[in-house]
C-alpha cells in the first residue's frame, strides 16, 4: 500500500512545472536508457540516444507540485547498422545539425487504483513541432531510487518525419527506462 | 510519396524543360527571327535573337530546378519564412542569375562574350560562399569552409572553361550529355547522404537530359548554354552531399567528383580533330569510369541493409 501510494505520489508530482520545494531526484545514466525500435515489412532496426538528462522533482506530500522534462541530444544518436546511425542523424529523420535536441514534459497523470501502472501525458517536441503523447509507465519505488519503464509507440509522421513512408513503417516503438537517484 | 516525386522531379521539370526549349527553338525560325531583329536591330555586333534564344532555354532549366524544389521543400521552410533556410537550397539565386547573365552574353560572336569569364567567376564564387552552411549546428564545420569554397570556386572555373572551349570547337551538339555526366556524381554523393537532395538532382538530371535531347536533335544550336547552370549546380551539389553526409569519404573522391566534367573534357581535347563519332564514345567511356569510380567508392559497405 505504501508504495502504490509512493508511486501516485510521485508520478503525479511530475505532472506540474511549478516551483516548489520539492525532492530532486537525479539521473542514473548509466542504468537509464532510451531506445527506439523502428520497422517495416522485412525487418527492423534498434536504436536510442546515448546523451540524454532529466530534471525530475518531486513532492510526495503535495503530488500536484512536480515535474518531469527530459531533453535528448540528437546527435547522441546510435543504430545497429553504422550506415543507418549516419543515415538517421541526416534531414530525412532527425536532422540532428538543425534540431539538436528532443524534449519531453510531462503535462497530466492518469492513475489507476487497480494496478501499478500509470498513463503518463505530455509533449514531445522533435523537429520543432510539439504533439502531445500518452505514456503507459511502470513505476517502481525504493528507498534509494525511483524506476520508470515506458514501453510506447508513437506515429513519427505526426512530427513531419515522413522519409520512406509506406516502406517504413510510421509507428516506432519507443523503450525508455529512467533510473532516478533519490 | 513516390508520386509525389514522381509528378515534381519528373514530370514538372522535363515539361517545364521541354516548353522552353520549343520557345527556344521557335524563336530561331525565321519568321520570328526576322521580327525580333526589326524590333531590336544589331547593336555592335549583338544578336538578340540568339541571346533570347539562351536565355529562354537557361530560364527553363532554373524554373525546373526551382519549382522541383519549391514543390518538394518548402513545406521545411520555416513557417514564417517565404525563402529556404538551408544553404544547399539558396544555391538556386546564384546559380539562376549568373545563368542567365551568361546565357545573355556567351553565344554572341563580339568582345562582350568574353565579359562570361568575369560573370563566371563572380556566379561560381557567390554559389561558393552561399553552399556553405551555417549556423550553431554547423559550428564543427566552419573550419573546413575555406578550402571548400576554394574548391568549388577552382573546379567551377576549370569545368566552365573547358566544357564551354567543347561547345566552341565542335561538341556544341553533344557536350550537353558532358554537363549531364557531370551531374552524375553529385547525385550518387546526395543519395548516400539524403533523399531530399537526392529528389533534387533527379529534377536536375531529367531537366538536363531534355536539353541534351535537344541539342543533339537540331543541327546547330546555341542551347548549349545550359551547361554553366549545371556545372553550378553540381560544384554546388558536391558541396552539399559533402556537409550531409557523415561518411568518412576520401579528398581525393570529392576532387574526382567536382572536376569530374573537366576530367572528360580534358580526355577530349587531343580528339577535337577526330571525327564526332570517336569523340562522343571516348567521352561516353571516360564518363562511365568516372561514375563507376564513384559510385563504388561511395556507395561500398552501402550494400547491407538500410531503410
Amino acid at each position: 500500500m505504501f508504495r502504490q501510494i509512493l508511486t501516485i505520489a510521485l508520478l503525479v508530482s511530475s505532472t506540474s512545472g511549478l516551483a516548489f520545494a520539492g525532492e530532486k531526484l537525479s539521473l542514473d545514466q548509466e542504468k537509464s536508457k532510451i531506445e527506439f525500435v523502428g520497422s517495416k515489412a522485412d525487418g527492423k532496426h534498434e536504436g536510442g540516444f546515448k546523451t540524454f538528462t532529466v530534471n525530475a522533482v518531486a513532492d510526495f506530500e503535495n503530488p500536484d507540485n512536480g515535474s518531469l522534462e527530459i531533453e535528448i541530444a540528437t546527435d547522441s544518436l546510435w543504430s545497429d547498422d553504422e550506415k543507418l546511425t549516419n543515415h538517421l542523424k541526416n534531414p530525412d529523420f532527425f536532422d540532428v545539425r538543425k534540431y539538436p535536441k528532443i524534449t519531453f514534459k510531462a503535462t497530466k497523470i492518469n492513475h489507476s487504483d487497480s494496478d501499478e501502472k500509470v498513463t503518463m501525458v505530455g509533449v514531445i517536441k522533435m523537429l520543432d513541432k510539439e504533439v502531445e503523447v500518452t505514456v503507459p509507465c511502470t513505476p517502481a519505488i525504493s528507498e534509494t531510487a525511483v524506476t520508470l519503464k515506458a514501453d510506447f509507440k508513437i506515429d513519427r509522421t505526426k512530427w513531419g518525419m515522413t522519409y520512406g513512408e509506406g516502406k517504413i513503417n510510421n509507428d516506432v516503438e519507443i523503450r525508455a527506462v529512467l533510473v532516478l537517484n533519490r | 510519396m513516390e508520386q509525389q516525386i514522381l509528378l515534381w522531379c519528373v514530370i514538372a521539370p522535363a515539361i517545364l524543360s521541354l516548353a522552353f526549349v520549343v520557345l527556344s527553338i521557335a524563336v530561331s525560325s525565321k519568321a520570328v527571327s526576322s521580327k525580333i531583329s526589326s524590333l531590336a536591330p544589331r547593336c555592335c555586333g549583338f544578336d538578340c535573337t540568339t541571346s533570347i534564344q539562351s536565355l529562354l532555354v537557361t530560364f527553363g532549366w532554373c524554373l525546373a530546378v526551382a519549382v522541383a524544389l519549391f514543390a518538394r521543400q518548402s513545406k521545411s521552410w520555416m513557417p514564417d519564412h517565404t525563402w529556404p533556410q538551408e544553404a544547399w537550397q539558396q544555391v538556386v539565386l546564384p546559380i539562376t542569375l549568373g545563368s542567365l547573365l551568361l546565357a545573355l552574353i556567351a553565344n554572341q560572336s563580339t568582345r562582350l562574350a568574353e565579359v562570361r569569364w568575369v560573370v563566371a567567376g563572380i556566379a561560381v564564387t557567390l554559389v561558393a560562399m552561399i553552399a556553405m552552411p551555417s549556423g550553431d549546428g554547423w559550428s564543427d564545420m566552419v573550419p573546413v569552409h575555406r578550402f571548400w569554397m576554394g574548391a568549388i570556386i577552382t573546379s567551377g572555373l576549370f569545368n566552365l572553361w573547358l566544357l564551354d572551349r567543347m561547345a566552341r570547337r565542335g561538341a556544341d551538339r553533344w557536350v550537353m550529355w558532358v554537363a549531364l555526366a557531370g551531374l552524375g556524381s553529385p547525385t550518387i554523393l546526395a543519395a548516400s547522404a539524403f533523399a531530399g537532395l537526392a529528389e533534387w538532382f533527379v529534377a536536375a538530371i531529367v531537366a538536363t537530359s531534355v536539353v541534351a535531347i535537344a541539342t543533339s536533335l537540331q543541327k546547330s544550336t546555341v542551347i548549349w548554354c545550359v551547361l554553366y547552370p549545371v556545372v553550378l549546380f553540381s560544384g554546388a551539389g558536391v558541396a552539399a552531399g559533402r556537409f550531409y553526409t557523415y561518411e568518412d569519404h576520401p579528398i581525393w573522391l570529392y576532387g574526382l567528383m567536382l572536376f569530374a566534367p573537366s576530367v572528360i573534357a580534358l580526355v577530349d581535347v587531343p580528339l577535337e580533330r577526330r571525327s564526332t563519332v570517336i569523340r562522343v564514345v571516348i567521352a561516353l567511356v571516360t564518363s562511365l569510369l568516372v561514375l563507376v569510380c564513384v559510385a563504388w567508392f561511395v556507395l561500398a559497405g552501402s550494400v547491407e541493409e538500410q531503410w
